[in-house]
């Protein structure tokens, strides 16, 4: 009844203009949504500092990861990003229990993309449709195709090649990293 | 009266409206502008690094940087080969693999073969098509060279990776199919063959032709691809972009370069062979490897890690054929 109310006492007048603010309003909000930036690579290193040379790894973050960036550095080629990251913390009564952790840390601004990296698609995926190249060879049978099934299989997870890396002291794990990222070495 | 004030008013809002749309439209333009901005600002500053810096403070810089190359990496991933798609690429490259496994068998072992697909993953993720998913299959043969077929499908001997004596002459051996999937090569090189055959396909994909011819350009292509291999041009320009993978995951980069030398060592005892037993250009190879390495000013300062090959590979791998 008084929404009623207030409708009937509403000046016409003042209707486009409330429309007009509430639009501005939602650019707005529409706006900030298009700050969030996704890791276009497949990995990347967050680093301590806003530099190739100074500082150390902190975190290593995967393709589509999305960020909130906090701020940029003066020669604005580095941003300070934000991202929450769960991680499971021990196994209770009810399971794996998971935790939210909120994560900081410097990423250099050409690793990042506006857009999610659009992923190619996996072989899972697309393992036989309807017009492929493989259901248009009519005389191949299933068992012709059992060896294939070595070449589709998951290779492995992220975590699984993350510790290899890592085993390995290769890609963001080895101790020369810093030297070789651009920078200067003996 | 009222009214024209009315129609002023409505008229004011649609313009609004129609400006807000605008404004909502160019945002995330702008901020993509803006990332390739400082990309394409990075990319000039880190090339003033190299020479100012390098000259001043008398040390060797490395040539290469790994943020340029991420950026440049997601631009040319999205592009595709004269139409094909990417499941175009990856079922060509499955057909042709059908082929190796009729005539060669294939070997399977649960440790071996996730091993492989790290070593190649790893690669891959520093190669310039980052997304792209790589697998690896193992041949019952003791031929000496990994094939690399088109959407990032890698087929390796068993007398290859006999061969190999640590994880970075794997990673060489692999290196060179990984920087081949980046290339194309393979693919390109299906298409000159299907162009050769077949006049209706000329500037067209040959994933267009009947069943039937298709299957036989195929069954050909992986017989010439055994038999000749890549041409010499195209296994140095693979040789020089594998240089760049192991230097930039880590590896040891003279890997690439002992993994040839034992191959040789192998052809004059003449065990298998291969395509790369009709290659003369042994030579040209070693010193197109030398030349990236002296380009790229690189230190022995890579990992060799013997151990973890022989765990996971070399401890898994049948005895071969008598």
């Amino acid at each position: 009844m008084s929404t009623c109310r207030w409708v009937k006492r509403l000046n016409p007048l003042r209707v486009p203009w409330l429309a007009l603010v509430l639009l501005v309003l939602a650019a707005g909000w529409c706006a900030a949504e298009g700050a969030a930036l996704f890791l276009r690579v497949r990995y990347a290193p967050v680093r301590s500092k806003p530099s190739l040379l100074d500082g150390e790894t902190k975190h290593t973050v995967l393709a589509g990861q999305k960020m909130e960036v906090l701020e940029r550095s003066k020669d604005g080629a580095w941003l300070k990003v934000k991202w929450s990251e769960e991680k499971k913390t021990s196994e209770g009564k009810t399971g794996a229990e998971k935790k939210t952790e909120t994560l900081e840390g410097w990423i250099h601004a050409t690793l990042l993309h506006t857009q999610t990296p659009k992923l190619e698609t996996t072989l899972t995926d697309t393992a036989v449709p309807a017009q492929s190249l493989l259901s248009r060879l009519v005389h191949l049978k299933k068992s012709d195709l059992k060896p294939l099934q070595t070449l589709q299989r998951e290779p492995h997870t992220n975590d699984q090649l993350d510790r290899f890396l890592r085993e390995g002291k290769l890609g963001a794990y080895r101790e020369d990293w810093p030297a070789l990222e651009g920078g200067v070495t003996k | 009266m009222k009214r024209v004030r009315t129609h002023i008013l409505c008229g004011t809002g649609i313009m609004a409206v129609s400006c807000a749309a605008l404004l909502l439209g160019c945002k995330p333009r702008e901020s993509a502008n803006t990332v390739s901005t400082y990309a394409k600002d990075f990319g000039a500053s880190a090339s003033r690094l190299t020479t100012q810096a390098g000259e001043k403070l008398g040390l060797v810089v490395k040539k290469w940087d790994y943020v340029r190359f991420a950026w440049e990496a997601q631009e040319k991933s999205a592009e595709l080969t004269h139409g094909y798609s990417y499941a175009d690429e990856r079922d060509l490259g499955l057909l042709l693999a059908l082929e190796f496994f009729a005539r060669d068998g294939c070997f399977e072992h649960e440790r071996l073969n996730p091993y492989l697909n790290l070593v190649a993953a790893a690669l891959a993720a520093h190669s310039e098509r980052p997304l792209l998913e790589v697998h690896v299959g193992v041949l019952r043969s003791e031929s000496l060279h990994a094939y690399s077929l088109p959407g990032g499908l890698i087929l390796v001997p068993l007398g290859a990776l006999r061969v190999c004596e640590s994880e970075s002459e794997l990673a060489g051996l692999l290196a060179q199919a990984v920087a081949q999937c980046e290339l194309r090569l393979t693919l390109a090189r299906l298409e000159r063959f299907a162009a050769e055959r077949h006049a209706a396909v000329k500037d067209k994909s040959c994933v267009l032709l009947p069943p039937e011819q298709l299957q036989a350009l195929l069954e050909d292509g992986a017989l010439d691809l055994s038999r000749n291999g890549l041409k010499a041009a195209e296994a140095r320009a693979a040789d020089r972009r594998s240089v760049d993978l192991l230097m930039r995951l880590g590896y040891e980069p003279g890997g690439l370069r002992a993994h040839l030398a034992r191959v040789q060592l192998k052809l004059r005892e003449k065990v298998g062979g291969g395509p790369l037993a009709n290659y003369a250009e042994f030579k040209a190879r070693e010193e197109t490897i030398d030349t990236r390495l002296a380009e790229l000013h690189a230190p022995s300062l890579g990992r060799t890690i013997a151990d973890r090959y022989r765990r996971e590979c070399l401890a898994h791998l049948p005895a071969p054929k008598q």
